[in-house]
């Protein structure tokens, strides 16, 4: 009735779409408001300087392990991470790398496992 | 005026060309998860931040409750607060157009305006406006596209990780400290499936290195 996915009810995607979204505007006004406060705070300086890398990394084995019950497995996942980073390494064009990569996933899931 | 929303539209091209194929992905990615093509729009709309409407996806089908759905985009999204330090959002007049402004703060138009000061909060608008047009419009159209092709096909989902795998690369760059990926790995293997806890363990251990510049000295592993 809603257009969503099987087993999936209005209140869980609003618990989810809600407060993320309520957090970005938040983290994007922050620094107008307290320009003075953030500017020059050294533990500041160190979380951007450290978080966004350890971020993405946490995120990239969070969504691979996601594949252990997927055809192929983690292994597959894992040939499709090489193809990517092969693809960005080479060329470093992140519309390549994400399309090569997943293209090659799915040639592994859909016609070799 | 038309003469400054042409020079925006100008410097946001190469860029906004960029999101379109990641904007068609998301779409795709959401249709084939089940979701009608409307909940696009929303989904980018409510939540205007791409890679965090991806992992949003997941997020939702997975059933996480909205304390941890805030961890994670708190933890995802947390670069943002260094944009508004440098944004010329002054340049905007108005309480609603700078409203909109602070909303639609992304890496995009934080990287445009970096690279091309803007001169006319004008032109600061129609390069927000723009990167979201090309961000929501793409996906409806993704969407639709996904409506209409069967869904036997398998793995179109992997975008996601191949996505976070060009970024974890791109922001590597900017600091080659190879402990940081070794930790942050090693954390979300224990963590598996509970990522709020391998987000907010990182975060402690940043707050040691903070705490313990002995801590960070010994971690510290540049290449």
């Amino acid at each position: 009735m809603y257009g969503l996915p099987e087993g999936v009810t209005l209140t869980q995607v609003f618990a989810v779409l809600i407060p993320i979204g309520v957090i970005t505007v938040a983290l994007r006004w922050l620094p107008f408001a307290f320009v003075s406060a953030l500017k020059g705070n050294q533990f500041f300086g160190l979380l951007g300087r450290m978080m966004p890398v350890g971020v993405m990394v946490v995120l990239v084995v969070y969504t691979l392990l996601g594949k252990r019950s997927a055809p192929g497995g983690v292994p597959a996942a894992l040939i499709g991470v090489a193809v990517t980073l092969g693809l960005h390494a080479w060329k470093r064009d992140s519309g390549l790398s994400i399309l090569g990569g997943t293209l090659a996933y799915m040639g592994l899931v859909n016609l070799v496992f | 005026m038309t003469a400054e929303i042409r020079a925006g539209i100008r410097d946001s091209w190469a860029v906004a060309l960029g999101l379109i194929p990641l904007g068609l992905a998301f779409g795709l990615l959401l249709t084939q998860m089940g979701f009608a093509w409307w909940w696009a729009p929303i989904f980018s709309i409510i939540i205007y931040a791409g890679s965090m409407e991806f992992l949003a996806l997941n997020l939702v089908t997975a059933g996480v409750g909205p304390v941890s759905a805030a961890v994670t985009g708190l933890m995802v999204n947390f670069r943002h607060i260094f944009y508004g330090l440098t944004f010329p959002r002054d340049l905007v007049q108005g309480g609603v157009g700078r409203t909109y402004s602070t909303y639609a703060l992304t890496d995009e138009s934080y990287a445009i305006a970096s690279a091309r000061p803007p001169a006319s909060g004008v032109r600061v608008l129609t390069i927000q406006l723009f990167c979201q047009s090309m961000w929501v419009l793409p996906g409806i159209v993704g969407a639709l596209a996904g409506e209409v092709i069967p869904a036997g096909i398998q793995g179109m989902e992997f975008a996601l990780v191949a996505l976070f795998v060009v970024l974890a690369w791109e922001t590597f760059r900017n600091n080659r400290d190879l402990s940081l990926v070794l930790i942050a790995a090693g954390l979300a293997v224990v963590a598996g499936e509970y990522l709020m806890i391998a987000l907010s363990a990182y975060f402690l251990l940043l707050l040691g290195r903070h705490l313990s510049p002995a801590l960070d000295r010994a971690l510290e592993w540049r290449i």
